[in-house]
């Protein structure tokens, strides 16, 4: 598990909640040391489980998109511990460019909900598509939200953004002829690839399946990333989804991995458009390539299965010297 | 070079004359079929939504006719439509279709990304611009005043489907006018005709019933499988406060005149939804909150399947429904939409709507 825990930091004052879902997965250390250096305790909601799934099936519109549905379901476990609930409006995390649009809508799909609660919902707005200081007027804005001042705001952000930045340790994403074992790559929403229920502990039956090595999109340099995904011709205006796809490129250029494994769920709108230029790229190269698509009903026997067959047929052509 | 572009509604007509007065060859696509969708949903990726796969549809068909290039319109997100001509010239690619791409999008990085792509497709024409501009917008005015006409008639029309009918000519009319006195002679006769098979009374209690959500959807007809045809049928006077105009009018205009005419709904959205989410979102809690204002007796929402904006904005409209107690129907169509199904709601709900109307009116 990360760096908070599902209880309360021993500091007085009103706790705020942070459902485990969503962009949580991104900013899980930038939000913890944020939090505790502006002294306000925090409760992170459960690892989701199959009662947090079910309870966000059924609090939110039939046709969202997995993620968001079980983000209404942490809200729901969070109800009665604690005083606010922290639900950013996530517009733009970088320059030029969007998140999704169900992240600029999220504040007022649980809006009711968090209400009906009794609780208060912070619904601060982030949005650095123009200018990234927007940030700081973001972390001033929650520290008002928590009855703190600006000055400690913006020195527990600064803080924040230290720890956020320096979370990742990258594997080597350049050529390595000398490879024992099949290494897969497993790209996608952190909020997928990180949740172990809603990827059916697909890493789990990667590793029983017989893969040496996972490689996912934070293990992997971003700038390298970034640089790649300048390559398509028009630049892509989603955050998550351009690391994906330069994420991708980059494994793609250097023959890193025997096989790519995108995970994405039932509905996501960018995903759609992704999955198939990344199949257009895999496809070119001929890298084997597989979609896997996860809602709320799917069997992990069925998972199982595609992803032993994919396995296999990895296996063959290793084989088989392809 | 022979241009084609997506029916878009009634769209086409405007691009026509406005290309046709450039001095540019067009090929407008044959009208949208169960060929186009299958073709379209054939090439296009499973997930995308609906209008992307009937734009490719009608691309591929208007290729087949001898187009080469395509002209469209394109986004900077965070809706998808600002990557479908990215992906539709994959899909294309793939094919071996190589046709050339010329999108009209707000410029990424510089003004001149934008310049570059409309020198490209104007080359010595330049001078002839304004006069394009002009018809283009003459033509989008006329199928506005076409449209709101025979939305008022077709639930008073005396013999059934003599409102279509009438459309229909009309809107060929349009397509045929050449200068702009002929486009509003075509306007006026449709209006003069339409007078002609008006009944007095209308019979039913008069329902109102609002048309929101996606633009393409809304427009295009075959989209939304001729969903104000089956309303006005059903007795019911639809309003549709999002037209041709007023997408060209918030899309392509630059900003002062940008504000389509009437009370503005990104503010009206306040606070059911604060902040636009891309597409067409905010404008359709937007349209509905107004439209409970203007006593309308309920909204049709309709949206492609998985449409991100519109899944927002029909997560918050339970509670506007609940606050300003206007009934909203959410329509999700896409390639596999049955139109029996559909046409069981649509009664389904105008009975309701009758019922609420007759309850309050006595």
């Amino acid at each position: 598990m990360g760096v908070l825990q599902g209880v309360a930091q021993e500091t007085a004052g009103p706790v705020v909640g942070i459902p485990r879902a969503l962009l949580f997965y991104e900013y899980e250390a930038f939000l913890s040391t944020f939090f505790r250096a502006l002294g306000v305790p925090v409760i992170v909601s459960p690892p989701t489980s199959t009662a947090i799934l079910d309870a966000g099936t059924k609090l939110c519109v039939d046709e969202c998109c997995l993620p968001v549905k079980v983000f209404f379901g942490h809200v729901a476990s969070l109800a009665g511990k604690c005083e606010s609930i922290l639900v950013p409006r996530v517009v733009s995390v970088a320059r030029r460019e969007y998140t999704c649009p169900k992240l600029l809508g999220l504040p007022d799909m649980v809006r009711e909900q968090v209400r009906a609660s009794g609780q208060k919902i912070i619904d601060v707005t982030v949005n650095m598509y123009r200018n990234r200081s927007d940030l700081t007027r973001a972390a001033v804005e929650v520290a008002q939200h928590v009855g703190k001042r600006p000055t400690p705001a913006l020195w527990a952000l600064c803080r924040a953004l230290k720890a956020g930045a320096g979370r990742r340790l990258w594997v080597d994403t350049g050529p390595q002829p000398a490879r024992v074992g099949l290494s897969v790559a497993l790209l996608g929403h952190s909020y997928l690839v990180q949740d172990g229920c809603l990827n059916l502990r697909l890493r789990s039956h990667l590793k029983k399946a017989g893969v040496a090595q996972v490689i996912t999109e934070d293990g992997m340099d971003p700038r390298a990333m970034e640089r790649q995904a300048a390559t398509l011709p028009k630049p892509l205006f989603w955050t998550y989804e351009k690391a994906t796809v330069g994420g991708a490129l980059l494994l793609l250029k250097h023959r890193r991995v025997d096989g790519i494994i995108q995970l994405a769920s039932f509905g996501c709108g960018p995903d759609s458009m992704v999955s198939s230029i990344i199949e257009w790229h895999c496809r070119r190269v001929g890298t084997p390539y597989m979609l896997l698509i996860v809602d709320e009903h799917t069997g992990e026997a069925g998972l199982r299965t595609r992803v032993e067959a994919f396995v296999d047929m990895l296996e063959w052509r290793k084989r088989e010297g392809r | 070079m022979k241009l084609t572009f997506p029916h878009m509604g009634d769209f086409w007509v405007v691009m026509r004359a406005a290309l046709d007065e450039l001095g540019l060859d067009t090929v407008v696509p044959p009208p949208s079929s169960k060929r186009t969708v299958t073709l379209g949903t054939r090439y296009a990726p499973e997930t995308a939504c609906f209008p992307l796969k009937l734009c490719l549809g009608n691309m591929l068909e208007a290729i087949d006719m001898g187009a080469d290039a395509v002209l469209m319109a394109g986004g900077s997100g965070p809706c998808r439509f600002g990557y479908y001509a990215q992906v539709e010239k994959q899909a294309l690619w793939d094919l071996g279709k190589h046709v050339d791409f010329h999108v009209l999008e707000p410029p990424q990085t510089h003004p001149r990304e934008l310049l570059g792509s409309l020198a490209a497709l104007l080359g010595h024409r330049c001078s002839r611009v304004p006069r394009a501009l002009r018809i283009g917008w003459e033509k989008a005015l006329a199928c506005d005043e076409v449209l709101k006409q025979s939305l008022l008639l077709r639930p008073r029309e005396d013999s059934p489907g003599v409102t279509s009918r009438l459309y229909s000519k009309a809107i060929h009319a349009v397509d045929e006018a050449s200068s702009i006195g002929d486009i509003r002679r075509a306007v006026n006769a449709f209006v003069q005709e339409a007078g002609a098979h008006a009944r007095a009374q209308d019979g039913g209690l008069g329902l109102r019933i609002g048309v929101i959500g996606e633009i393409f959807m809304i427009m295009d007809s075959f989209a939304n499988a001729g969903i104000e045809e089956k309303l006005g049928k059903l007795g019911a006077t639809v309003d549709r406060k999002m037209t041709i105009t007023g997408w060209v009018r918030t899309h392509l205009f630059p900003w002062p005149w940008k504000r389509v005419p009437g009370p503005d709904p990104v503010k009206s959205a306040r606070p059911y939804l604060n902040h636009f989410v891309g597409g067409d979102g905010i404008e359709s809690v937007g349209y509905t909150v107004l439209g409970a204002r203007e006593n309308l007796d309920g909204m049709v929402h309709l949206l492609p399947f998985t449409c991100m904006p519109e899944i927002v904005a029909k997560s918050v409209l339970p509670q506007v429904t609940q606050d300003l107690g206007i009934p909203v129907l959410s329509l999700s169509l896409d390639e596999h939409t049955g139109e029996v199904g559909l046409m069981t709601r649509l009664e389904a709900f105008v009975d309701l709507l009758t019922a609420r109307k007759g309850a309050t009116c006595r």
